[in-house]
């Protein structure tokens, strides 16, 4: 049976069953394929969209369960060609390495610097707890977002 | 042979990846989807 999802603003109608992964349909069926399905059961983070504002390990959701949910990707922090204060923030501080990792950091930063805006590196580290980056590039994107949080 | 201030020769460059990285838009290898694509799987024994 389809399902309709609303994805970064827009109704998708998906063919897969109730209990495919939201990751699958995103990547595969719509080529929203900034998120990354690296580890496949919620250990990693790469997979991280907002469901509902919140950040939420995309391999670990079934389509089924999100029907009425409103789903925002990684494509979605652009406004207008411009990217986000976090995203520029991270650009700046030359951050970004193989990049696998970044499409959850993220997603996570901007639901956790959405609710915490003045957030301080302990705090930010804490709420990365969930994100793997295997080029272990932890203490730029630390300094990144505190440099952001401190401006705020 | 006069020694090479490193000054010199080290250049501080911009990453020229990493905007389209961190918009997701970078197509890796495994984001890559073509018509008539075919794919394959390694199917291991289940015995030895």
């Amino acid at each position: 049976m389809p399902t309709t999802l609303t994805i970064n603003g827009e109704q998708r109608v998906s063919s897969g069953g109730s209990m495919t992964p939201l990751i699958d349909v995103l990547r595969d069926e719509f080529f929203l394929t900034g998120a990354k399905a690296v580890c496949r059961e919620g250990f990693c983070g790469a997979c991280t969209v907002h469901i509902d504002g919140q950040p939420v390990v995309s391999c670990l959701v079934p389509i089924g369960t999100v029907g009425d949910r409103e789903i925002r990707t990684v494509e979605s922090l652009v406004t207008a060609g411009e990217p986000s204060r976090l995203q520029q923030v991270m650009e700046e501080h030359d951050v970004v390495q193989c990049g696998m990792c970044f499409p959850g950091i993220l997603m996570v930063l901007t639901g956790f610097l959405s609710e915490h805006p003045r957030a301080g590196r302990d705090e930010i580290k804490a709420a990365l707890a969930g994100n793997i980056c295997r080029c272990t590039g932890y203490e730029r994107l630390v300094d990144a977002a505190a440099e952001l949080a401190s401006r705020s | 042979m006069p020694r090479l201030d490193p000054s010199t020769v080290t250049m501080n460059l911009p990453r020229r990846d990493a905007h389209d990285k961190l918009l997701g838009r970078t197509r890796y290898t495994i984001d890559r989807a073509l018509p008539r694509m075919l794919h394959a799987a390694i199917l291991r024994s289940g015995l030895a």
